[in-house]
């Protein structure tokens, strides 16, 4: 029996979770960033609280990478792997430091029923020294920030007696994060977020939401007054609906049945369809001369796809196994850019996506546990995590290219996981991109090594052994892409202060390495220190 | 993981560990990443379909190769037919046996071997099928303009050829609409053909006469400026040569399909047709 019916507090809580849970990035698309579930549900979670509250966090961090194009040569289109120093053959080292400061404003009416929810990235990943202010040599400051601030999140929540309405900008976070995910993680970039009106409420002891988003309106203009914008036209508008249910608890619900020696389970499922009728490409791609939104410029598009991920979880004092599974199926009527012109065959969409977690042990101070996650692929040459959608169509060795070539490959059946859905540090997160087209095995370990001072010294260590889907995608035209190394030394104290030393170290494989030019791939390494102040 | 895969692992992490700094063996000059090097990520140019077509509309991308589908001696339906709606609709959809690719490159005149010979020339394109002759050319911005002929290779087994027109031919006025008629003539002294000397007058008639949907086999476009020339070669020593040629253009994307022949308004019959594929 779900505790949704227990306490108005706790229908709040849970309608909450839902409602980030249903934030839905449909084929691989969307960006923002993220409050946990943990995050938002503590807020109204029924306890007492001030009608207003800030938190959050500074972080900053420092990395550097040597041989990140990991020595393989150019591809077919004359392109290294990863940016190379330009000064010197001889120079395999790239460096990098930025901050970011992060405010959550939540303010509250008097009796609780609703709430305004506002979330500030400021100076978000500023690179120190980026802007020098005069000559490099002689700059005695930096420049103003050009965007002090980013907004991530601005929404409103109200409850009601048959549930919860939410309104606005939020984020859109499901499962383990896979297909979007909120990126709340330490060392995070970007999220998904949507425009959104929610409605959760708890029905059968689970939570019932539906959603509506404005994924894209398209062009807009400026009313007469000047006041503010208006949708030209809504037949240009994508839009998204969902439907999901959910069984969730929250932390303090997790561990209050832990000590109960309980095991929990959560499981949640959702279908969602985006669809669009017609397109605008010239009002988001650059044309050259920029084109007038003439009637000509809307196209024709046919646009309908539908998704659907099962997501299930078991925790209890023997640790915590996570799944998920996810599925998407459509197709683009018409998927030329250029209008007047259209393609004779539509383009189908046909992806799948799996994700596995475990640890096992963490109740005797040492953890162990297997991931592993699968994206499909296409045999088309290269990945298209990071390919523009005007990306060309690769040769075999290209290792970013567009995933069609119409008319003779017309299914995109390459599934990008959520680049925030991090599963290493070299491979996937910053060469690919994302996990896209590959299979994946993550065993690793985790130690408590020492309570020092007011914080706990924990030790991490995971090696991933990475595959490509198709053979014909990766840039060597072999499976095996590499073997990747992750240790972390991490110190937490219970005030706030996170501070992560991690390392990696990736041994490329046949997948990696460039025989048209005769070249192996050769080990790349990353060593990165994190530093978080929470507030 | 396979045996060799091992290896190669445990060898490269002793290869990490013992070994410092190691040259980047090969130092790319440009990179995307690079904030002045970044490729334009866009359309390029985007057809306003207002009709006609103007310089802007008629890019000419050097090294970008355009694929067509050919196929030589079949009847083709010139006219077309008009829908429903009123709008002609050329049906140039169908697929024929023995259909073969064609890549046509626009390529910088720096790089050929007769650069020298035609001032003013911008770029050379293929003009037949077969890789002897190259068309070369010049935009302006009130035309496309052909300033002679040239074999891609300086000495070709057939001979060396370069005819130099001494005026540029006007092969597409700027802007293109429907109605437009123009006649160009290019006279050729002191020319060469096939290894042998020549000379002559060609006269090109031209007229852009109607406009359309057009249906290939790959895409259809739906505003299409049919465009008819007559070119009637007069050589000094021996006789006139007529040729027909039906092209359709369309905004942003050029030429899009062709039809030759000798007789092709009269009888419909083309002598080789290429068409825009993908």
């Amino acid at each position: 029996m779900s505790m949704v019916h227990r306490t108005k507090g706790r229908l709040r809580t849970c309608t909450t979770a839902a409602l980030v849970a249903t934030g839905l990035a449909i084929a691989a698309a969307a960006g923002a960033d993220e409050p946990s579930y943990t995050d938002l549900s503590q807020d109204i979670d029924g306890r007492p609280q001030p009608w207003w509250s800030v938190s959050g966090y500074f972080r900053s961090r420092g990395e550097a990478l040597y041989n990140a194009d990991l020595d393989r040569g150019l591809d077919p289109t004359g392109q290294p792997l990863y940016p190379v120093p330009p000064s010197s053959p001889s120079s395999q080292l790239l460096t990098h430091a930025d901050v970011r400061l992060r405010t959550d404003l939540t303010a509250r009416t008097p009796r609780g029923g609703g709430s305004v929810h506002l979330r500030l990235d400021w100076l978000d990943g500023l690179g120190l020294g980026s802007a020098p202010d005069g000559p490099p040599t002689a700059a005695t400051g930096q420049k103003p920030a050009s965007t002090a601030a980013v907004l991530r999140h601005a929404y409103a929540m109200a409850a009601l007696p048959f549930g919860a309405l939410a309104v606005g900008r939020m984020s859109a976070h499901w499962g383990m994060g896979m297909v979007s995910h909120g990126a709340g993680d330490l060392d995070s970039d970007r999220g998904d977020a949507a425009d959104r009106i929610a409605l959760v409420s708890p029905l059968f002891g689970h939570i019932v939401a539906v959603s509506y988003d404005w994924s894209a309106t398209g062009p807009a203009a400026q009313r007469p007054n000047g006041s503010r914008s208006i949708d030209l036209d809504p037949s240009d508008d994508v839009r998204s609906v969902t439907l999901a249910v959910l069984q969730w608890h929250t932390e303090q619900a997790r561990k209050r049945r832990m000590k109960a020696d309980k095991t929990t389970l959560e499981y949640g499922v959702f279908v969602s369809r985006r669809w669009q009728d017609r397109d605008v490409p010239a009002s988001w791609a650059t044309a050259t001369p920029p084109a007038e939104l003439g009637s000509a410029q809307w196209v024709q598009r046919g646009l309908n796809v539908y998704a659907g991920d099962l997501w299930l979880k078991a925790s209890g004092k023997w640790g915590a196994v996570e799944a998920e599974a996810f599925a998407l199926t459509g197709a683009y009527q018409q998927a030329s850019l250029i209008p007047g012109v259209q393609l004779r065959d539509p383009i189908e969409l046909r992806q799948l996506g799996a994700a596995l977690r475990s640890e096992f042990g963490e109740s005797m101070g040492f953890a162990a546990g297997l991931d592993a996650g699968a994206a499909s692929g296409d045999p088309a040459p290269g990945v298209g995590s990071f390919a523009a959608g005007t990306a060309t169509v690769g040769k075999p060795g290209t290792i970013r290219a567009a995933q069609i070539d119409p008319p003779r490959d017309t299914m995109l059946s390459e599934f990008r996981m959520s680049p925030e859905f991090r599963v290493d540090r070299i491979l996937f997160r910053e060469l690919w991109g994302a996990v896209a087209d590959a299979v994946y095995l993550r065993p690793h370990l985790r130690y408590r090594w020492a309570e020092v001072g007011a914080g706990r010294l924990t030790l991490d260590l995971a090696a991933i052994q990475s595959f490509a889907v198709y053979a014909a995608s990766a840039p060597g035209g072999r499976q095996p892409l590499g073997f990747e190394v992750d240790p972390t030394l991490e110190y937490q104290t219970r005030d706030g202060l996170t501070a992560a030393l991690q390392y990696a170290v990736l041994l490329p494989q046949s997948g990696l390495d460039n025989p048209a030019a005769g070249l192996l791939a050769k080990p790349a390494q990353l060593g990165r220190v994190i530093v978080r102040w929470a507030f | 993981m396979k045996t060799n895969t091992k290896v190669r692992a445990m060898t490269g992490l002793v290869a990490l560990l013992l070994t410092g700094c190691v040259d980047n063996q090969t130092h790319p000059d440009l990179q995307p990443w690079l904030p002045s090097n970044a490729a334009p990520a866009g359309l390029g140019c985007i057809p306003n379909l207002d009709g006609t077509l103007v310089a802007s509309e008629l890019p000419v991308a050097l090294g970008v190769t355009a694929r067509n589908r050919l196929v030589f001696n079949r009847p083709v339906d010139l006219d077309g037919g008009v829908n429903g709606a009123g709008q002609r609709v050329w049906d140039w959809g169908w697929t024929a046996a023995g259909e073969t690719a064609l890549a046509v490159t626009a390529e910088p005149i720096a790089s050929k071997w007769y650069a020298a010979e035609f001032p003013g020339a911008q770029f050379a394109v293929a003009f037949d099928v077969g890789g002897y002759l190259d068309g070369v050319y010049a935009k302006e911005s009130d035309g496309l303009y052909l300033l002679g002929l040239a074999s891609r290779l300086q000495n070709p087994t057939q001979g060396q050829t370069i005819l130099r027109y001494d005026q540029p031919v006007k092969t597409v006025p700027l802007p293109l609409q429907v109605g437009a008629t123009w006649q160009a003539v290019g006279k050729v002294s002191n020319g060469k053909l096939y290894g042998m000397g020549y000379a002559g007058v060609d006269t090109y008639e031209s007229t852009a006469d109607l406009s359309g949907r057009l249906i290939l086999p790959d895409l259809s476009v739906d505003q299409a400026v049919r465009v008819v020339t007559t070119v009637t070669a007069n050589p000094v020593v021996g006789q006139a040569v007529v040729k027909q040629q039906v092209s359709f253009f369309c905004e942003c994307l050029g030429e899009v399909a062709r039809a030759v022949g000798n007789d092709l308004l009269g009888k419909g019959q083309a002598q080789e047709l290429r068409r825009l594929a993908l």
